[in-house]
């Protein structure tokens, strides 16, 4: 996924000179994958909610330090897992099965899982993966080219030779198709 | 429709312009379908993205998600952060620092049982106007409170002190049609919304609702 381009670059611009509503569409775009790093690291699922919400707040009050030399997911990151280390610390759960380095941006996990909620996961990501294969060869290759390998629409404009406006559109109609699977899986699921 | 929708997609993919930026922010903030789209578009990606090695259960919170209760997630967060930040924060204070005082009420703020109530009963009207309270609301220099005691602090209009007890008060319009008074409270300080014919008064402190109705009578007054 691209991270740190332009469009974040503005937002973070606005949060820092006071539009705190601005703030609100970094919360909805990092918010899951904040949460299940946290839940991945404390196991908890209220923890991992608490201590997601709790890293959004922190990041909000320190955005003046954010000099875009990171990405804003990665310095958001870096926020929760301290806050995560911080509350095992207190809560004397860490045992030496964890090792989070925040500099490497790296965490590996040791968790006892519910085989039964990893399997679920892995369907999911299969069903959706498959589904994915279903769509029409240039809707797929447009959007697992934004998703998967992190390209610029004019990148994948130069690899597929298609106008810009082309890969907005197609990269829009895979998202909204794999939006409505996604939905009826999960109630369905 | 289309348009926003797509428009959408080019802000999550970091692929819109600074013009069209201001245009889907603005509609985002307003509108809890594409906040909720939004939201799972965030979602999908975690869940492609994700290698066996990690071996991260979320599911139920997928689940919430894409509920309703799952787009109180996001506007639980939000609205968290905005009253916080809008109400216990003190604005004198130097931003970037940090007390346990300030912690503390973060803390309970994220913790408390108004983030539930709003997170479950998805109160937009509130949340749209905590949102849009920090740029809208009108200066306070008119404002005198001083036959209830309070006096303005030089250097922070909307603040009001009296003795060691402190007040903020806010008017905005009216523009998320509440029509009934909102009490939040968070431990030492209480965030009440006052509808007034097309305002707001937004009041907070560690006052009871008897100190900010004899408020509210002196700006109606």
């Amino acid at each position: 996924m691209n991270e740190g381009s332009k469009n974040e670059s503005d937002i973070i611009k606005k949060i820092q000179n006071g539009d705190n509503s601005a703030y609100n569409v970094m919360i909805l775009k990092y918010q899951n994958r904040i949460y299940s790093t946290l839940l991945g690291f404390l196991k908890s699922p209220q923890d991992a909610e608490d201590l997601m919400q709790q890293a959004f707040v922190k990041g909000w009050q320190n955005i003046n330090k954010f000099r875009g030399e990171s990405s804003f997911y990665t310095w958001i990151y870096r926020i929760a897992i301290n806050l995560a280390k911080n509350h095992l610390k207190k809560s004397s759960v860490v045992n030496s099965s964890k090792n989070i380095s925040s500099e490497q941006n790296e965490i590996e996990f040791s968790v006892d899982l519910n085989p039964l909620h990893e399997l679920e996961r892995e369907q999911l990501k299969f069903r959706l993966k498959s589904f994915i294969a279903k769509l029409p060869e240039s809707l797929r290759t447009a959007f697992l080219m934004r998703e998967e390998e992190g390209k610029s629409y004019e990148e994948i404009s130069r690899a597929t030779d298609c106008p810009i406006g082309t890969v907005r559109s197609r990269i829009f109609r895979a998202r909204e198709e794999i939006l409505n699977f996604f939905e009826d899986e999960i109630r369905n699921g | 429709m289309d348009d926003i929708n797509s428009k959408l997609s080019q802000l999550y993919d970091n692929e819109l312009n600074q013009d069209q930026l201001d245009d889907v922010l603005k509609n985002l903030n307003s509108n809890l379908q594409l906040q909720k789209k939004y939201s799972s578009y965030g979602l999908i990606s975690d869940v492609l993205s994700s290698s066996p090695a990690e071996k991260v259960t979320f599911v139920d919170f997928a689940k919430k998600v894409l509920s309703n209760r799952l787009v109180g997630n996001g506007l639980t967060a939000a609205a968290t952060i905005f009253l916080t930040v809008l109400f216990l924060y003190d604005p004198e204070a130097n931003r970037l620092a940090e007390s346990s005082e300030q912690s503390r009420q973060i803390r309970d703020a994220v913790a408390s049982e108004e983030a539930a109530i709003i997170s479950n009963n998805i109160m937009q009207n509130e949340i749209r106007h905590l949102i849009s309270l920090d740029n809208n609301y009108q200066p306070m220099s008119s404002i005198d409170l001083s036959p209830v005691g309070y006096n303005q602090i030089k250097g922070s209009p909307d603040t009001f002190q009296k003795g060691k007890k402190k007040v903020r008060i806010r008017i905005t319009n009216n523009q998320s049609g509440l029509n009934e008074i909102r009490f939040f409270d968070y431990g030492h300080t209480a965030v009440y919304l006052y509808p007034l014919d097309d305002k707001i008064v937004s009041v907070s402190g560690d006052l009871s609702q008897d100190e900010v109705e004899k408020i509210i009578k002196v700006l109606i007054n």
